[in-house]
């Protein structure tokens, strides 16, 4: 059974109810098919609810992000995606299918995107929202609105930025954690993986010996 | 309202000198399981107080090795002061607009958790947080819950008295009068 996001939901403004994980499932996009479910939940929501041009949601920054999805067994509910920098993560597309909005679907998505920005070692994440959504997003996350920056606009909103603090993991990973820990899948970092089963095969190396 | 700011580098020196310690996870885990065992209630989790330490730079404080001691104190923003009073202050996971980010004016402080195991661990406990209060937070208000009976007591010497209307058991006492602040 998968663990629950004990780190990621401290970003949430209340925790998760049992009952909410034991509905919805979230994780890392690993395979095409869930990055294709991905890019079609956001083409209903952007491009057909809020009539974004296709070119501006598709930005070119979907082959360096991490894509994440909640389900409800199989069925995609939500989607979002993580870009990474120095220092902070930026959640962008955040995206809830009109039949999964009011259910817990986004919290739990947010909790298991928020853990694993925890379990990297990030101690804050950056979020670019529609202004209008706000008081939306403030019931969502323990979060402020970043001081000192003005109101921009772009497709046709206006935006504003949003800081959400991280918990510190007490396992965050590190450039000194175990080597095939690191290359495990992410978000899948305790369980042991493909190339964890590998290790005990004979290597290049003994074979030529 | 009288707010102060934090001097997070001389609480931690005074803190030490009673030998407490800012506590690792590993730390709270210990300390909050030694809480509950000792007053019979329920506590927030170690990660809730690891992240409202993160925040506000000072809330979890052990003591002993292994710990035998265990004090949480919440710096509180104004607006947090005032959830308190109001009941809408949430001790095991409060809105990031009640707690005093670190670095910001502190408004009061909420005492969470204050145990020890031994005679020897609850006289450093107490003298930790008496110290606290005295030397870096006597002009604001400060708050616990009686969650015992032995908990009340402590508090009553303290000069602490029961709130009404606020979180339920909630105690509180007023920022000290400048003469006793100097006097510690």
């Amino acid at each position: 059974m998968k663990p629950r996001p004990d780190f990621g939901e401290l970003s949430l403004t209340r925790p998760l109810a049992p009952e909410m994980l034991a509905r919805f499932s979230a994780g890392p996009v690993r395979t095409l098919e869930e990055y294709q479910q991905a890019m079609a939940l956001r083409a209903a929501v952007y491009m057909a609810e809020q009539d974004c041009p296709y070119e501006e949601e598709y930005d070119g920054n979907d082959f360096s992000s991490t894509h994440f999805l909640v389900r409800e067994g199989t069925r995609p509910a939500g989607t979002c995606r993580v870009r990474w920098f120095a220092g902070f993560a930026k959640i962008e597309r955040s995206t809830i299918i009109p039949a999964y909005r009011g259910t817990p679907a986004l919290r739990v998505l947010m909790a298991e995107t928020c853990e694993v920005i925890s379990r990297k070692g990030y101690r804050v994440a950056l979020a670019q929202i529609q202004s209008r959504l706000w008081p939306v997003w403030n019931r969502v996350f323990r979060c402020r609105l970043v001081e000192g920056r003005s109101p921009f606009d772009f497709s046709d909103f206006d935006y504003c930025e949003m800081e959400i603090p991280i918990a510190p993991h007490p396992f965050a990973l590190s450039i000194r954690s175990d080597p095939l820990q690191i290359i495990r899948p992410e978000g899948d970092w305790d369980r042991a993986g493909v190339l964890d089963r590998s290790a005990g095969r004979e290597t290049q190396e003994t074979k030529a010996a | 309202m009288s707010e102060v700011r934090i001097d997070y580098a001389g609480l931690a020196r005074r803190a030490g000198e009673f030998d407490f310690r800012r506590a690792s996870y590993a730390e709270l885990e210990a300390g909050l399981a030694l809480a509950q065992q000792l007053t019979g209630q329920a506590m927030a989790t170690p990660a809730s107080i690891l992240w409202i330490e993160s925040q506000t730079g000072m809330a979890g404080w052990v003591t002993g090795d292994p710990v035998d001691g265990v004090f949480i104190t919440v710096p509180l923003s104004a607006e947090g002061v005032a959830a308190v009073r109001d009941g809408s202050f949430v001790p095991a996971w409060p809105a990031l607009s009640h707690i005093c980010s670190a670095g910001d004016a502190c408004g009061g402080v909420y005492i969470g958790v204050y145990a020890g195991a031994t005679k020897q661990a609850r006289k450093r406990v107490m003298m930790a947080a008496g110290i606290t209060r005295l030397e870096f937070f006597a002009r604001v208000p400060c708050f616990a819950r009686g969650a015992t009976e032995d908990g009340k007591r402590s508090m009553a010497s303290l000069g602490f008295h029961a709130i009404e209307g606020g979180l339920p058991d909630l105690w509180g006492q007023d920022p000290l009068p400048v003469s006793q602040e100097r006097a510690a």
